[in-house]
């Protein structure tokens, strides 16, 4: 076990490079936005069903979902239940 | 090669689709498909092929998309095909957006002057064994119910005398007629309206024309037995607009509110004009008429719903003052005022994107399924997003005699699209069937059909596409005995 700690894991690097790509994509509006926050600038928020730029500011920004797309889901199993899962893991 | 810039509206689950699709015997979880549901439940909606041509255009010009869930012995499949429209095949050839913005053809590209605008993306209705997609700008589109590929739009055998066709016609369930209209009937920024009736058979037999008080939308009317009306106002359009390279409406706060209805036995001259102070009137359920009173109930806002219609006066679209509730209108024929009655009928806000059971259309109904925001109900934040309250999370059977909404939520991750309504048999009492509507699960990353005891709001089964659809504006049942689906 003390040998596998010291090479990352194939589902830790999946998530930590789906984690930094979503970071990078980010507005800032978004990751500063929260709900009840009343921004003075055009938002990103949540409006039938779709994302909108609310040009008032008042409604709440939108934050996605964490871990989208990365290997969130997955994070609590083993690396052999992993290659169970994937084929060409 | 196409440049699909990652805007901050169009990520994650909101990202563009593109693709065409077939699933065939799709994944079905919690309970097997009814074996008496043979038909399709088929939906049109879309999104840009190609980035629209100029910033301020909006969710009207998305290319459309029609997809069906293909019901047949307890197996359901999917297919999802792009409206081929001359707009989308001029598009794709040259592989680029060449129509500027939502009804303004003045700043096209010179190569497409004088094409067909139209992207077929509104709703989709069956008649008379034909498929149609249609769109309020344009005529229909006829499409092949068994391949979801476009045959092309559809006069009508050269009967039908308007350039537009509504996205709501109605069927009178009595004769089978589709009753129908199209404003700016005579083209762009023409002030006429033209009603047609058009037999079981598909064949013109009736028509007539009018005026409205000033051009506006005029997106949905209510069939009754004896009367049609026709709700407008508040979006206004000029020629000083298309020129100025505006979408083609506006939302004129100080415009009045009209509606119009008209005597299903008379013509044009005998429509009645009732007045109202200005909500926004997008979609009705339905209405009846009693005596000499018409009776209609509504989903209205309180503002302009619509971001890509902005106002007039220049102030900044709001979305936090559109709200919607449900509305019951009553209009005296026998008033001389040009007034009416409105009472808001449930006191929490609901959508106007509601169903009634249609073989009552024109007459006195009980209930009205529609979605709704239910901010008690659970929303798990950090797989679905910081949308608790404001996602549509629940179906609601909303029973006008009790006053009492029976709730379906669709689950903790999840958004609801319009939904339809199925009856179980053609002598079925009213509402009793199936409810099914396509909820967004956006933890998941996925389009999940739901479908529903209409009574009892319980879910039977859920039919699971491994993607997320193209969002869509409308969707009906039609059933194996009313189109040839294959
Ligand atoms: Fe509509």
């Amino acid at each position: 076990m003390a040998g596998q700690s010291l090479q990352p894991s194939r589902r830790a690097l999946m998530k930590g490079a789906a984690v930094l790509a979503g970071a990078t994509a980010l507005p800032a509006a978004w990751a500063a936005g929260a709900i009840g926050e009343t921004p003075s600038r055009p938002v990103v928020t949540f409006y039938m069903d779709q994302l909108i730029i609310d040009q008032t500011g008042k409604s709440p920004a939108y934050r996605p979902p964490a871990g989208l797309r990365s290997a969130g889901p997955v994070e609590h199993l083993s690396d052999a239940e992993i290659r169970l899962l994937q084929g060409w893991a | 090669m196409v440049t699909l810039t990652q805007t901050t509206t169009r990520q994650g689950f909101f990202a563009p689709g593109r693709f065409e699709a077939d699933v065939f015997d799709c994944e079905v979880q919690g309970g097997k498909i009814p074996e008496d549901l043979n038909g399709a439940f088929v939906r049109v909606g879309g999104e840009f092929f190609y980035p629209s041509m100029y910033p301020n255009d909006g969710g009207f010009s998305v290319d459309g998309y029609i997809s069906m869930f293909r019901f047949k012995k307890g197996i359901v499949d999917y297919r999802g095909r792009w409206v081929k429209t001359p707009r989308w095949k001029a598009n794709r050839a040259a592989n680029r957006q060449l129509f500027g913005n939502y009804r303004n053809p003045f700043f096209d590209d010179p190569s497409v002057k004088g094409l067909d605008r139209t992207v077929a993306n509104t709703a989709v209705v069956a008649h008379a064994g034909k498929l149609f997609a249609l769109k309020e700008d344009a005529l229909p589109y006829e499409i092949n119910p068994k391949t979801l590929e476009t045959i092309g739009p559809w006069d009508f055998n050269g009967k039908y005398k308007s350039e537009t066709f509504t996205a709501h016609p109605r069927w009178d369930p009595v004769t089978g007629d589709m009753i129908t209209y199209g404003y700016e009937a005579s083209g762009l920024l023409t002030n006429d309206i033209y009603v047609c009736v058009v037999d079981k058979h598909g064949n013109v037999k009736n028509e007539t024309r009018f005026k409205a008080p000033y051009l506006s939308m005029m997106h949905d009317m209510v069939l009754t037995e004896k009367h049609l009306v026709f709700p407008m106002g508040g979006y206004v359009t000029n020629m000083k607009r298309l020129k100025a390279n505006k979408v083609h409406w506006g939302w004129d706060k100080s415009a009045p509110g009209y509606i119009g209805i008209l005597p299903r036995d008379g013509d044009g001259k005998d429509v009645r004009w009732f007045k109202t102070p200005l909500t926004a009137a997008v979609h009705v359920f339905g209405g009846r008429t009693v005596g000499n009173k018409v009776i209609i109930e509504a989903g209205l806002y309180n503002s302009n719903p619509f971001p890509f219609f902005e106002n007039t006066d220049g102030s900044p679209f709001d979305p936090t003052k559109t709200t919607c509730y449900l509305h019951r209108q009553t209009f005296d024929l026998n008033s001389k005022r040009d007034g009416f009655e409105d009472e808001i009928i449930f006191s929490d806000p609901a959508s106007d994107l509601g169903k009634i059971d249609d073989r009552y259309t024109g007459q006195a109904y009980r209930e009205i399924f529609t979605t709704y925001a239910d901010p008690k109900r659970p929303f798990d934040e950090a797989r679905a997003g910081n949308l608790r309250g404001r996602v549509s999370n629940c179906y609601g059977r909303f029973d006008l005699g009790t006053k009492k909404i029976t709730p379906l939520f669709a689950g903790n991750t999840h958004s609801l699209q319009e939904s339809t309504f199925v009856p179980k048999s053609k002598n079925a009492p009213e509402g009793e069937g199936y409810l099914m509507g396509v909820a967004s699960n956006y933890a998941e990353m996925r389009a999940e059909l739901i479908i529903a005891d209409a009574q009892s709001m319980t879910e039977l089964a859920r039919v699971i596409l491994p993607f997320r659809s193209s969002a869509a504006l409308h969707g009906k049942w039609m059933g194996d005995d009313e189109l040839d689906f294959g």
